[in-house]
């Protein structure tokens, strides 16, 4: 049983959600809309959202889940009077709240219409997992948010953090043990993020330039990798061509190739972090850097 | 979570230079050609054969935290602790960890 008393200091952020919750939730599916967090292996916390084109109806949409959910899961969903102080933490949402009861588990929750974004979300607790108390729903509830005011997306799981420019679309994820991915594209560029870990295992034998070379294929024509400023930073660029007609055969290469590569090891965390962009131009040495600056690990 | 588990008996470890270890164990299943000349009359190969294991560093580390006193639960702090891994990256790669040395009979759960 958790404390009422429990903090709730974790950030969660993803495409474009972002909320705290306890330390020991923690996501166990991910989609691009949907987030599962757990507690001691137990579902616990599920959101979906997504822009909604035209008006929004709570009534509507709550009945459309619970014809659905109904038929797939055996759910029933109710429509459920929010608390005064689920509708003061939810303040600056339109929300209904609904309660739903299935053989194995029961839950209530919120479906949520931010204005502002055009964005509807379902948000709903687990009842039946202990870990669940009026306190950090509230708190959690509190601190979700939909939006940002600037043009940056925060992503925020388990010990990671990166804060990409909005036009970069989530394109694929994988967080398996040790090796973590966040691929992302745009029209002109794709950025993949890295985290892989325990550094002091991966790097025994082996430097920082090493190990690049092990991760990441860099054209056998270009100059190989090669340690930035301090030797835990391992820097690469696809070299601009000298010549005319060979810029131009680069800019015809039917598939996109690296062009820029920075890696570096976090030694107090035991871990190697890289950003890589692939496409036909490299991005502007600002974004390149800004995407470097913002991913980090906590 | 609770179990804890508990190097096999049979299991024979030697420290590589390395500082890794490799495990040994009599592999006691028969191979289908060798039952099929058993049943056809033949006496066939009886020697049980012995199988070898060697283990990363990371599988090492785990190994040397099976004391047959510390709960699966345990050895995930410990092995969390050790490489600054997140709690839950560090239950999954234990849970594989032990999952994989309990279909060679390595290691039973008490």
């Amino acid at each position: 049983m958790v404390s009422p008393n429990q903090k709730i200091s974790n950030e969660i952020a993803w495409n474009g959600i972002r909320f705290m919750a306890p330390d020991d939730w923690v996501p166990a599916e991910m989609g691009n809309h949907y987030l599962m967090l757990e507690h001691a292996s137990a579902p616990i916390l599920e959101i979906k959202w997504g822009q909604i084109k035209g008006s929004f109806s709570h009534t509507r949409h709550l009945q459309q889940l619970s014809a659905r959910h109904k038929k797939i899961l055996g759910k029933t969903i109710r429509p459920w009077t929010l608390p005064a102080g689920w509708q003061q933490a939810l303040g600056s949402f339109q929300a209904d709240g609904f309660r739903w009861q299935s053989p194995h588990f029961s839950g209530m929750g919120a479906a949520l219409y931010c204005p502002f974004c055009q964005t509807a979300t379902l948000i709903q607790f687990y009842r039946n997992n202990p870990a669940v108390n009026d306190t950090i729903a509230l708190e959690l509830l509190a601190s979700f948010q939909d939006h940002r005011q600037d043009d940056q997306i925060l992503w925020s799981v388990f010990d990671i953090r990166a804060r990409m420019p909005a036009h970069f679309k989530l394109w694929r994820h994988r967080f398996a043990a040790g090796y973590f991915e966040l691929k992302f594209t745009s029209k002109k560029h794709t950025v993949i993020l890295n985290r892989w870990g325990p550094a002091t295992i991966l790097l025994a034998g082996r430097d920082m330039v090493g190990f690049a070379g092990s991760v990441a294929s860099f054209p056998s024509s270009a100059p190989k990798p090669v340690f930035g400023e301090d030797p835990t930073v391992v820097e690469w660029t696809f070299p601009r061509a000298a010549g005319r007609w060979s810029r131009l055969a680069n800019r015809i290469k039917i598939r996109p190739y690296l062009q820029q590569f920075h890696m570096w090891h976090i030694e107090e965390k035991n871990r190697i972090l890289a950003v890589r962009v692939e496409g036909r131009r490299p991005l502007p040495p600002p974004v390149f850097s800004m995407i470097c600056k913002g991913f980090g690990c906590v | 979570m609770a179990c804890i588990p508990a190097k096999g008996g049979h299991v024979q470890e030697s420290r590589l230079e390395s500082g890794e270890i490799l495990l040994a164990y009599p592999d006691y299943k028969q191979p289908w050609f060798t039952r099929a000349i058993r049943r056809l009359g033949r006496s066939g190969d009886s020697k049980v054969r012995i199988k070898k294991l060697q283990l990363d560093a990371l599988g090492t580390s785990v190994w040397e935290l099976l004391d047959g006193r510390r709960s699966v639960q345990q050895v995930i702090e410990l092995f969390a602790d050790k490489y600054h891994l997140h709690p839950k990256e560090a239950e999954v790669s234990v849970s594989q960890f032990l999952r994989a040395l309990g279909r060679r009979d390595l290691i039973g759960l008490k």
